[in-house]
């Protein structure tokens, strides 16, 4: 036998009580019971211990049941309540439920009493179980550092952390169950909670609403007192939806040290770099009096080195922003063919230097891609620069552009020594070059393909190659295409040099 | 008749104020300035001597530096802009802190132009020529 059933029995007559419990007794309930007959009683029997079963008699000179039935759920919301008697009118009986009788047994039907304890013990089990269940829960929502709130398919609120309210705080005396999402939103706005939300207040909250009805991608949000959260939502299963708030205030700090850090780092390095530029510049120019042979020499390598000096700091800086996301990117509708006709006449200069040919590929169709024109000119620039330097004097660089599936893949190549097999694996990693004598004898950073790739990859692209030692390189990148329109086929051309001059700013 | 052909005076640019507070960088921009393009210069090492220098010297363009002690780039060019005679003489910034949204930036607040450093002295003149020419077909 298990541990006996603790009954409480609030009962004026003995001769009921000792029926109670024989019929207990009988029924294979083995009960250790008290009797109580007056409020005291009552009140000293519950504050003294825990009870599974309170059986309570309705005809009491000294109590009355609905009185008793209020202290006994005042101690205890999950003890079975049953309340045993000769009679009871309708409304009575409901008003004992209400206060909280599970139910109402007869005396002359007793047998109806077993299968009545039985079904209330396991509902007491199960209410017990699942507040133990929602306690872990709460407690689990509360302990973890990011400000939680679970909203149902009408948008209003079920639960919610502490952190929720701490992080929403002139919020906070709305933040309870049942608010909709957006009243707590409107407030939010009404009270400068939420900074940074543009001029008209309720095309943002409008712009919220959809948002939250149909979430999408984790965003950032600025609250009052300069800090930041990220919002993260999700739908649930039952149409509700979860939504997640980060406090990312000094991640953004950091941000933006990284970016003063950065901007100082160039002012401070580009700084006696003017001076040593300019100064070289000018001894090189004659401008300060005729130099020797030698020393021209001597000046001419020293100025070479600091614009390679310059251009490798420059590199670093923007692969530094690109790669911590900080390089802004606009994007409008390109034609592609103009954009290679003006990539190849800005590096022709260039090219005549080394005595190679930069020849564009005619195109059949007028494509167009969704980039930024600077950034794009600069992969080409890399490209193009990177095909000449490793390019035999006299042979041709090609530049062409063609559709492929929804991409435009936009091809350079060259007929130079191509790529050794052994560094094809590092080509677009910083500061790589196949030779290491390369960067000086080439004068490039290493960084002009670590810098394409970031940018490319920026456009949603992506950027390879092919190589043949020996017989030359191609370098590619797919962009996403917007709308092509069919054009006559243009005849092969070869742009003619173009010797102006170009500022360096 | 023929009728006159309209002739087109474009004032020539020869009088800059240049403000630098870095010695070795004015060093070079005066030879850069002077020597190559014959330019009548006002060299000022700070905001505050050149908005003393300007209501004298009246500059046909002014040159900035932006990183300065004491009183910056942009607050010399607000100062500047407040005088009644210098409200429509081109500014130009030149600077070392000419990160893209940074250049956005000071065309935003009313610069005729920005020129990065290290800037090349032998093409600074034609440069800044070409500067003054933009904003003077633009009248």
């Amino acid at each position: 036998m298990g541990t006996p059933l603790r009954v409480l029995i609030i009962e004026d007559s003995e001769d009921d009580t000792l029926l109670l419990l024989r019929y207990l007794q009988v029924n294979g309930i083995r009960p250790a019971h008290k009797r109580v007959e007056t409020y005291e009683e009552l009140d000293a029997a519950l504050s003294a211990t825990d009870w599974d079963l309170v059986l309570c008699d309705y005809t009491l000179p000294t109590l009355s049941p609905a009185e008793a039935v209020r202290r006994v759920r005042q101690y205890d919301e999950h003890v079975p309540l049953i309340i045993v008697t000769v009679f009871v009118g309708k409304p009575e009986l409901v008003q004992l439920v209400k206060l909280g009788a599970q139910d109402v047994v007869l005396k002359d039907n007793l047998a109806r009493l077993k299968p009545v304890i039985e079904r209330e013990l396991a509902e007491a089990q199960l209410r017990r179980d699942k507040m133990v269940a929602e306690a872990h829960l709460v407690s689990a929502i509360e302990s973890i550092t990011e400000g939680m709130a679970l909203y149902d398919s009408d948008d209003r609120l079920i639960v919610c952390n502490r952190r929720y309210r701490e992080i929403l705080n002139k919020c906070a005396s709305l933040i309870m169950p049942s608010t909709r999402f957006e009243d707590i939103l409107r407030h939010a706005v009404g009270y400068d909670q939420l900074e940074e939300i543009g001029d008209d207040p309720e095309e943002f909250i409008q712009r919220r609403l959809a948002l939250h009805r149909l979430p999408g991608a984790p965003f950032e949000q600025k609250l009052s007192g300069d800090r930041w959260v990220r919002i993260e939502e999700r739908p649930t299963a039952d149409g509700g939806l979860i939504s997640v708030l980060t406090d990312i205030t000094e991640h953004k700090k950091l941000d933006m040290m990284k970016d003063e850090f950065m901007s100082v780092v160039g002012h401070e390095l580009r700084t006696p770099l003017t001076s040593i530029k300019g100064s070289l510049a000018l001894l090189e120019s004659g401008i300060a009096g005729t130099l020797t042979d030698q020393a021209r020499t001597m000046i001419h390598i020293a100025h070479k080195n600091s614009d390679w000096l310059i251009r490798l700091i420059n590199d670093f800086l923007d692969l530094q922003k690109i790669e911590f996301g900080k390089m802004q990117f606009e994007f409008s509708e390109l034609a592609i063919e103009p954009l290679l006709e003006e990539a190849v006449l800005a590096n022709q200069y260039y090219a005549e230097e080394y005595g190679v040919c930069l020849r564009l590929v005619p195109m059949k169709d007028t494509i167009t891609v969704k980039a930024n024109y600077d950034r794009l000119m600069q992969v080409f620039a890399n490209l193009l620069s990177n095909a000449v330097k490793f390019s035999p004097s006299g042979s041709a660089v090609s530049i062409g552009a063609k559709l492929n599936g929804d991409a435009v893949r936009i091809s350079i190549t060259d007929q130079g020594i191509g790529i050794p097999e052994s560094f094809r694996k590092r080509v677009f990693q910083k500061f790589s070059q196949a030779d290491a004598s390369d960067t000086r004898k080439k004068g490039g950073s290493g960084l002009g393909l670590a810098i394409s790739k970031a940018i490319v990859e920026n456009h949603d692209g992506c950027i390879g190659f092919r190589s043949t030692e020996g017989r030359g390189t191609t370098f590619y990148f797919d962009l996403p295409a917007g709308r092509p329109e069919p054009v006559e086929i243009a005849a092969e051309h070869n742009i003619q040099a173009n010797s102006a001059a170009s500022f360096e700013s | 008749m023929t009728i006159p052909e309209k002739v087109i005076q474009v004032k020539k640019l020869k009088r800059i104020t240049y403000v630098e507070d870095e010695p070795d960088i004015r060093a070079i921009a005066q030879i850069a300035l002077e020597t190559i393009g014959g330019f009548t210069l006002n060299v000022c090492e700070s905001g505050q001597e050149a908005v003393a220098a300007v209501p004298a010297f009246r500059p046909d363009m002014i040159l900035l530096d932006i990183m300065m002690p004491g009183m910056d780039g942009v607050q010399t060019f607000h100062c500047l802009r407040a005088m009644p005679d210098m409200k429509d003489v081109p500014i130009v910034f030149l600077t070392a802190k000419a990160q893209r949204h940074e250049i956005k930036g000071y065309k935003v607040l009313g610069a005729a132009a920005v020129i990065a450093k290290p800037f090349d002295p032998i093409t600074l003149s034609d440069k800044v020529r070409s500067i003054w020419e933009c904003t003077q077909s633009s009248r």
